[in-house]
């Protein structure tokens, strides 16, 4: 699963750019048990996850762990213009961070 | 020899332990807090009222605040949402499902960058209402909708 890459789109359209992701995540909630072993699987999930455009947080978002697995997020960026970037950073409560980047089409 | 190499891995454990988890707690200083407060609570109506400072019903809804989502879905665990906010100065943005074991879901802080149309994929635990919250510079607003969930998610 850590194999699949995360993905990132932003489109210009007429008056905003949508932009689009989808990340690779497990986002465990820690109430499930392993079918196996019968044991708690911790809770995994990403904590905070902040879209940044122009050098400025556009979008900062806070997450539990009733986001779903694989978390999607689309939103619409109003000033954006095709060739620049668009950065995405998170961090999940393991303290492991990682990012994904784009530029606008 | 072997309780000696035992030995030295377990200290080699409790050290590379040490660093990840220093540098974990280090790393998550340097964002915003994250509120964990709001996460934990049990039920809706403490949460909201852990958010708001008012109660669940002192909170006027509004039809500027606007839920697209299905009305049955099959599959609890993926329920495709999008969160619509016609309020002006809109800060932040709340997701709540009261069926779930910790009911608040997201929360999504805005910029005047971007329009306050978010979409997301949730977790139901089951046939619920899906609650939004919206923070203005002054007061709070709420919409929610009823949800017919066919095979719970959140188990």
């Amino acid at each position: 699963m850590s194999t699949q890459k995360h993905k990132l789109l932003a489109r210009k359209k007429s008056d905003y750019v949508q932009v689009r992701m989808l990340l690779n995540h497990p986002m465990e909630t820690g109430n499930r048990r392993d079918k196996v072993t019968g044991l708690k699987i911790p809770r995994f999930f990403i904590r905070e996850l902040k879209c940044e455009h122009r050098g400025r947080v556009v979008l900062s978002c806070h997450w539990g762990w009733g986001v779903s697995r694989n978390p999607y997020l689309s939103f619409r960026l109003l000033k954006g213009e095709a060739g620049e970037e668009i950065n995405i950073t998170w961090i999940d409560n393991m303290g492991q961070s990682s990012s994904v980047a784009t530029t606008i089409k | 020899m072997k309780r000696r190499e035992l030995l030295k891995s377990g200290a080699m454990l409790s050290v590379n332990a040490l660093i990840v988890y220093g540098f974990g707690f280090y790393s998550i200083k340097t964002y915003a807090a994250w509120p964990k407060h709001i996460f934990h609570k049990n039920n809706i109506q403490s949460a909201i009222s852990e958010i708001t400072g008012q109660s669940n019903t002192e909170i006027q809804t509004s039809d500027r605040v606007r839920i697209k989502v299905d009305k049955i879905v099959e599959d609890g665990s993926t329920v495709p949402v999008t969160i619509i906010s016609e309020l002006e100065s809109t800060k932040y943005i709340y997701i709540l499902s009261d069926k779930n074991p910790n009911p608040v879901i997201a929360r999504y802080q805005m910029t005047p960058d971007i329009s306050p149309v978010i979409s997301t994929r949730i977790k139901m635990g089951g046939s619920g209402n899906i609650v939004a919250l919206v923070e203005t510079d002054n007061t709070y607003y709420r919409a929610s909708k009823r949800i017919k969930v066919t095979a719970g998610g959140c188990a």
